[in-house]
């Protein structure tokens, strides 16, 4: 409850603060600007019908000096969680570090980032958060692979002989400041990603190893991304492979194989209104795990930081396939 | 919105070449493309040579500033909006805006690494012209 209302307050303060436009965040001064964002989500399938208050999140950033700033994000998941089926309701309202770095930009060429970021894979990873996607859920793709966040460093940059190309190197070798929201859970993590930008589309590379926290396996990845983008219509499609050796055991030496890719089209009907069409699917070798999912859906932005949206997703294992409903607000 | 979009047009056509894009005489800067003014202003690009770049913004209503997100940015108002709320997420904020040319000029003679644009009658001796739209 103490958390309720203190988040009540602060959304309360921005909206009614004398500068504010929604969306934007408040700009207290040049070293401090605050904001933040919620979801709220319905889902139904065979084996579940939930009603969710999913993310609620506080922002806070701002320069430190020409070229140093920083950014702070603390989020509560699943915030209060109706299960309908089952009749009975859980709360989470423990905020946790979902992204805390300091980013120095030293020049066109070379930047740094110290801290918990986002790890720079693809496309689909760089926005975590459900209002600035165009459907409720995820690819399985972003789930599966890679650790979402890492907690290290990070360098990034233009190439020097060509400005359309660009750079992320990152490097973690502690455990997560927070792990609660991160996917997978490692202490030993390092990849690269490049990106080339041509006018309507940008094209990536990337590579990269893990460890598991706790276990001595070594995981590696490696994936390309596309996104083309051009009047009304966008294409995103990312693939990634990831390959683990098993460390110990009688499955020691053993290669275990996994994949995930997906396909999205997005057509904007006219302004705030887009259909969304995607295909999507996963095969983990070693458990025989094969999964495939079409999803159609419908995004509805009465304004930009407001997004109402609905899919249904048809599994290939049916009884996975659901209808979501989801409203969601940066602010 | 057709009126709108008919007396942006307009003005367009009427003041087609009249505006420029400016930094102070010390500046490092000599030239800009339209490609790179845009990345400037969106904030891809922040840096010329080793030089912080610092772009400014007219306030929202000013017809300059209008006409240079039209031909410059070759954006819309709403498209612009868009962006910067997705930014705001990455912890970036939009340009800084001076309320006034003479705030603006004051500000780009005496920040270094600032960029502003302005009606091409209002330039002065302190300043480069890097851009004419």
């Amino acid at each position: 409850m103490k958390h309720f209302i203190i988040i009540f307050v602060a959304i309360s303060t921005l909206i009614y603060a004398e500068d504010y436009s929604i969306g934007h965040g408040l700009q207290i001064n040049q070293n401090l600007n605050i904001g933040g964002y919620f979801s709220t989500q319905y889902e139904k399938s065979d084996i579940l019908e939930q009603y969710m208050f999913d993310d609620i999140a506080l922002l806070a950033y701002g320069g430190l000096s020409d070229k140093l700033s920083y950014l702070i994000e603390m989020e509560a998941k699943h915030f209060a969680v109706r299960d309908i089926k089952n009749s009975n309701t859980s709360y989470n309202t423990k905020f946790h570090i979902e992204r805390a770095y300091l980013d120095y930009k030293y020049s066109e060429h070379l930047s740094f980032k110290v801290g918990k970021f986002i790890t720079p894979i693809g496309e689909w990873n760089l926005n975590q958060i459900n209002v600035l996607r165009d459907t409720t859920s995820s690819p399985l793709y972003g789930e599966e692979i890679f650790p979402k966040f890492t907690t290290g460093m990070m360098l990034y940059g233009h190439l020097w002989f060509d400005d359309t190309l660009k750079y992320s190197l990152f490097l973690q070798k502690s455990k997560d400041f927070d792990k609660n929201y991160n996917n997978i859970e490692t202490d030993n993590y390092y990849g690269m990603q490049i990106k080339k930008h041509f006018d309507d589309i940008v094209v990536g590379l990337n590579i990269g190893q893990f460890e598991y926290e706790d276990i001595d396996e070594m995981t590696l990845y490696y994936g390309a991304s596309f996104r083309y983008e051009k009047d009304d219509i966008q294409i995103l499609s990312e693939y990634s492979m990831s390959k683990y050796e098993y460390g110990f055991g009688t499955d020691k030496g053993k290669v275990h194989d996994k994949y995930a890719y997906y396909i999205q089209g997005r057509y904007r009907l006219n302004r705030g209104h887009y259909l969304i069409g995607r295909y999507e699917g996963l095969e983990d070798k070693n458990i025989a795990r094969k999964e495939n999912i079409s999803i159609i859906g419908y995004n509805y932005r009465p304004i930009y930081p407001i997004s109402i949206k609905g899919e249904y997703q048809f599994n290939s294992d049916d009884t996975k396939s659901k209808f979501m409903l989801s409203v969601s607000m940066l602010f | 919105m057709k009126i709108l979009f008919i007396s942006f047009l307009a003005l367009n056509i009427l003041f087609a070449g009249n505006y420029v894009v400016v930094t102070s005489q010390n500046s490092p800067i000599t030239k800009l493309s339209k490609s790179a003014i845009k990345k400037i202003y969106l904030k891809k690009k922040l840096f010329y040579a080793n030089q912080k770049l610092l772009p400014i913004n007219l306030l929202a209503q000013d017809k300059i500033r209008m006409v240079f997100e039209s031909r410059v940015l070759g954006m819309q108002r709403e498209d612009i909006n868009d962006y910067w709320i997705e930014q705001h997420y990455h912890g970036i904020t939009p340009p800084i805006t001076q309320k006034s040319y003479r705030s603006l000029s004051e500000f780009i003679k005496n920040v270094k690494g600032s960029i502003g644009y302005l009606s091409k009658r209002n330039v002065n001796k302190k300043m480069r012209v890097l851009y004419e739209f």
